[in-house]
């Protein structure tokens, strides 16, 4: 099917929806992406990357393409703003402190978060808190106050993409560098503490701990901070552990 | 204990990747062996290592699998030491430059 340039919004919805023709939500998408920006915009400098506000509005223009009943007389528009604006509030919400944390150790966190990417760039390592605490122009004792307060805000998953390291081929993955009744163990357990997990975090373990990338190398291939990987290292780890441990409990409870 | 890791990860000059990963082996260890009674926590380090030893404890298998996993990652070695018929765990760190 040939898109004409002069199609309208809701014929091209009606040639994505009815005709499946992905071009013509493609073509939506890149037509509706400056509101996305806009509603995005109002939401910017409050501590998130302005991107990636963008990134989860885009999600929710394309879930608000996928829902939006054609038979009713409103624009596309009209409906996508609130969902497009309900995914930037849920990423807010998801990403909240999950205890008080004094303002100043909060900035002071963002400010080392932005500040950890550049370094490692600069650098091509890893930096000291030495290093950061001079960059920042704070005292190595507040930086570390500051990165230990991190911890404590939540970074919920984006359901972001998965690319093919799933958990079967984390499995096979062990079962080829482990044959064997190890493997098989080890398989099982791990099948059942990755069951706990959403998508993005099954994708840092894999990169982790098979394939054995640094956080600053996952931080650059899955395109989120050093500090967000350690993150969601550490709920993924604590989720699998929670998992496995109830499991463990039911066991002893036959 | 976040906190008096990361004084000594900078007191060691280690990297803010090698200190949160031993801040996340030493959480991974303390969550997850089954602990009795009181635990201890001992540093001991030259200017080429960082030894950590986490106990006395005994393991819970399904979750020990997963940590014995994860913390062959995170430590240059990790093993399980018996002192007085009670198991520790015991990690050792490269200090930077080192490894």
């Amino acid at each position: 099917m040939t898109l004409a340039p002069t199609m309208s919004q809701r014929e091209l919805l009606v040639a994505y929806r009815e005709g499946g023709e992905i071009r013509a939500r493609d073509r939506l998408v890149e037509e509706m992406m400056p509101l996305v920006r806009s509603l995005a915009g109002r939401y910017a400098n409050r501590g998130e990357p302005f991107e990636d506000l963008v990134q989860v509005g885009a999600i929710g223009l394309v879930k608000a393409l996928d829902r939006f009943d054609l038979d009713r007389g409103v624009e596309i528009s009209t409906y996508a703003v609130p969902t497009i604006v309900g995914e930037i509030r849920r990423h807010f919400r998801d990403r909240a402190w999950s205890v008080h944390v004094p303002r100043r150790l909060k900035e002071l966190s963002l400010r080392l978060s932005r500040t950890l990417d550049d370094l490692t760039g600069d650098l091509g390592r890893s930096p000291t808190i030495a290093e950061l605490a001079k960059a920042v122009g704070a005292e190595e004792e507040e930086v570390i106050d500051a990165l230990e307060s991190s911890k404590a805000y939540s970074a919920r998953s984006l359901d972001a993409p998965f690319d093919g390291d799933g958990e079967d081929d984390l499995l096979s993955r062990l079962e080829d560098r482990e044959p064997g009744y190890d493997a098989l163990e080890r398989g099982s357990v791990v099948r059942q503490g990755l069951a706990a997990l959403d998508e993005r975090e099954r994708r840092i373990i894999v990169l982790r701990f098979l394939k054995g990338l640094s956080q600053s190398e996952i931080a650059a291939e899955v395109g989120i901070s050093q500090m967000h990987v350690s993150r969601l290292l550490r709920r993924a780890l604590e989720s699998m552990r929670g998992q496995l441990d109830e499991l463990d409990g039911l066991e002893e409870s036959r | 204990m976040g906190l008096v890791l990361g004084g000594l990860g900078t007191r060691l000059e280690l990297s803010y990747e090698r200190l949160d990963e031993l801040q996340l082996a030493v959480t991974t260890v303390l969550d997850t062996l089954a602990a009795d009674g009181e635990v201890t926590v001992d540093a001991a380090f030259d200017e080429r290592e960082l030894v950590i030893r986490i106990g006395p404890c005994e393991a819970p298998a399904a979750t020990s699998v997963v940590a014995g996993h994860v913390l062959e990652q995170l430590a240059d070695a990790s093993r399980v030491a018996t002192d007085d018929d009670r198991d520790w765990v015991e990690l050792t760190f490269a200090r930077a430059g080192v490894r």
